[in-house]
């Protein structure tokens, strides 16, 4: 399959395109900065239409990571670019995706739209969103509604994972490792992420819009990712019991 | 106290003259709106693209700063036929950026209401026999115009819910003059007569809770006529608005207004 990997230069979107094209899938990396392992890579800011346009002709399949961040920390100021380069960004890829034939989708959106919620201890995919006026989670809670009006109105089948603080043990990653005394259950190691793009590419969903969770395996998760399990076969390789296992 | 008239319906202002900021007052609807507010004694700020850009933050801040509510009706029209990216992109900006530049700079400013103006064509994805109500989750279709309406509405739920009382947000039909219309025109039973859409947008600045568990005000508007698939109940309950343009002259075969009458 050709997949269209957005955000490929990014710190999950790297592995992501990588980890795919290791399962044998054809790589076009997109993202507003150069990935030069790539060796198809478009260079596009998600404002470019046109650029999202050509990009999307040809490929069979869209992981759309890219958003913009770096301004989400600072949006109490008013910055609202989420709306902008994020929900009308993803509308482009959605539409572009229709004209060209695209039928898989996969949306990478956070948990923390369910934020308000955390108060309680089972927070399934069933969760109402409750975003409030911050641009990063408002953004990415439109965009879920988005991608579930285009998978109602169009033959296109669209998958919404929920991820939260995603780490990596990997010696190039950014960053260190987590604190494996402490690893809360909205956690996810960047490989298990992009084990869940290429799951919800390629495995049968019972709709055309699905939300998952996928974090690491924690007993007693707030957060159950029984369902990317069930219906995905996600089994995500670093969780808490290895964790633990090789804290010093 | 002041009174605005038009046709038989009389809304009274208890309270004293408003600071009343209009966006996108140009339009048909907005200049209505101007003329009935500055009619009524009002302290009226109308103002087109020409004057504040919604996508301008800092103008939009300037237009709040000391008003007491504000009407949000700026939207991006489609200039072109066949629909081009460059434009879907700024009808999504207009509507998402804008609402949520205005509701923002609204809050900040301390204006306890801002009115929010979408539209009834996001229930597009209903069956043509269903009733439709305010409850009814809407379902639009993927064009830029039914998603910019429907994803600002969501901007505005946000925002509702975090002031609770501050949105009112109210979704009208499809706009026409009872008194300019052609008498060959092929009856609609979305339309909603400009009159009667200028008429609730008034009661709305005056209204003040709103009857929904969010406090989120949220109101569906169009003719009440026998073809109508928009039931008007909690308009004309809590909101206390009934549109008073019928259509009569306009409306199909009487033999199938009955048998839809008696269908319910």
């Amino acid at each position: 399959m050709k997949i269209m990997v957005t955000g490929a230069a990014g710190y999950i979107g790297n592995i992501v395109a990588r980890d795919l094209a290791a399962a044998g899938h054809e790589i076009r990396g997109v993202d507003f900065r150069p990935m030069p392992a790539l060796a198809d890579m478009r260079v596009i800011d998600l404002n470019d239409a046109d650029a999202i346009d050509e990009a999307v002709q040809g490929v069979d399949a869209v992981c759309h990571l890219a958003w913009p961040m770096g301004t989400w920390k600072d949006a109490a100021v008013g910055d609202n670019t989420d709306l902008g380069a994020g929900v009308r960004g993803l509308y482009h890829i959605l539409s572009c995706c229709l004209r060209h034939g695209v039928k898989r989708v996969v949306f990478q959106s956070t948990i923390n739209i369910t934020w308000p919620s955390w108060d309680s201890w089972r927070i399934t995919e069933e969760e109402t969103p409750r975003p409030g006026t911050q641009g990063y989670t408002l953004g990415k809670t439109l965009a879920e509604d988005l991608c579930r009006s285009f998978a109602r109105c169009h033959d296109i089948t669209i998958a919404a994972i929920r991820i939260g603080g995603v780490f990596t043990f990997e010696a190039e990653g950014h960053g260190g490792g987590p604190d494996v005394h402490y690893l809360p259950s909205s956690c996810v190691e960047r490989r298990d992420v992009a084990q869940a793009h290429g799951l919800c590419l390629t495995q049968k969903l019972p709709t055309r819009f699905e939300i998952f969770h996928i974090f690491h395996d924690r007993p007693g998760s707030r957060f159950p990712i029984d369902k990317a399990k069930r219906i995905l076969g996600y089994e995500p390789r670093f969780n808490w019991e290895a964790l633990w296992q090789r804290a010093p | 106290m002041f009174i605005c008239c038009s046709g038989n319906q009389t809304i009274k202002w208890e309270e004293d003259i408003l600071k009343i900021a209009i966006t996108g007052a140009s339009g048909p609807l907005g200049q209505a709106l101007t003329a009935e507010l500055l009619e009524a004694g009002h302290d009226v700020r109308a103002t087109d693209i020409d004057e504040v850009d919604v996508l301008a933050e800092e103008q939009v801040r300037e237009l709040c700063a000391g008003m007491e509510r504000v009407v949000h009706l700026a939207c991006a029209r489609r200039r072109q036929e066949t629909p081009t990216n460059a434009e879907d992109g700024r009808i999504l900006d207009t509507a998402l950026k804008g609402s949520w530049n205005v509701m923002h700079a609204a809050r900040e400013a301390g204006v306890a209401q801002v009115v929010q103006v979408s539209d009834v064509c996001i229930y597009d994805g209903y069956d043509e026999d269903h009733i439709l109500s305010e409850d009814m989750v809407p379902l639009p279709d993927t064009s830029a115009e039914q998603q910019a309406l429907h994803l600002a509405e969501g901007v505005g739920h946000e925002f509702a819910r975090e002031a609770p009382g501050s949105i009112l947000t109210l979704r009208l039909g499809r706009l026409v003059d009872a008194e300019s219309l052609s008498a060959q025109a092929r009856f609609d039973r979305d339309w909603l007569d400009m009159g009667d859409a200028t008429m609730a947008l008034l009661r709305a600045l005056e209204l003040d809770s709103y009857d929904h568990p969010s406090h989120w005000g949220l109101y569906n508007l169009v003719a009440d006529t026998p073809y109508r698939r928009f039931a008007l109940r909690i308009l004309q309950g809590h909101f206390a608005f009934s549109p008073q343009v019928d259509f009569r002259a306009w409306w199909p075969d009487r033999k199938e207004v009955d048998r839809k009458e008696v269908g319910g």
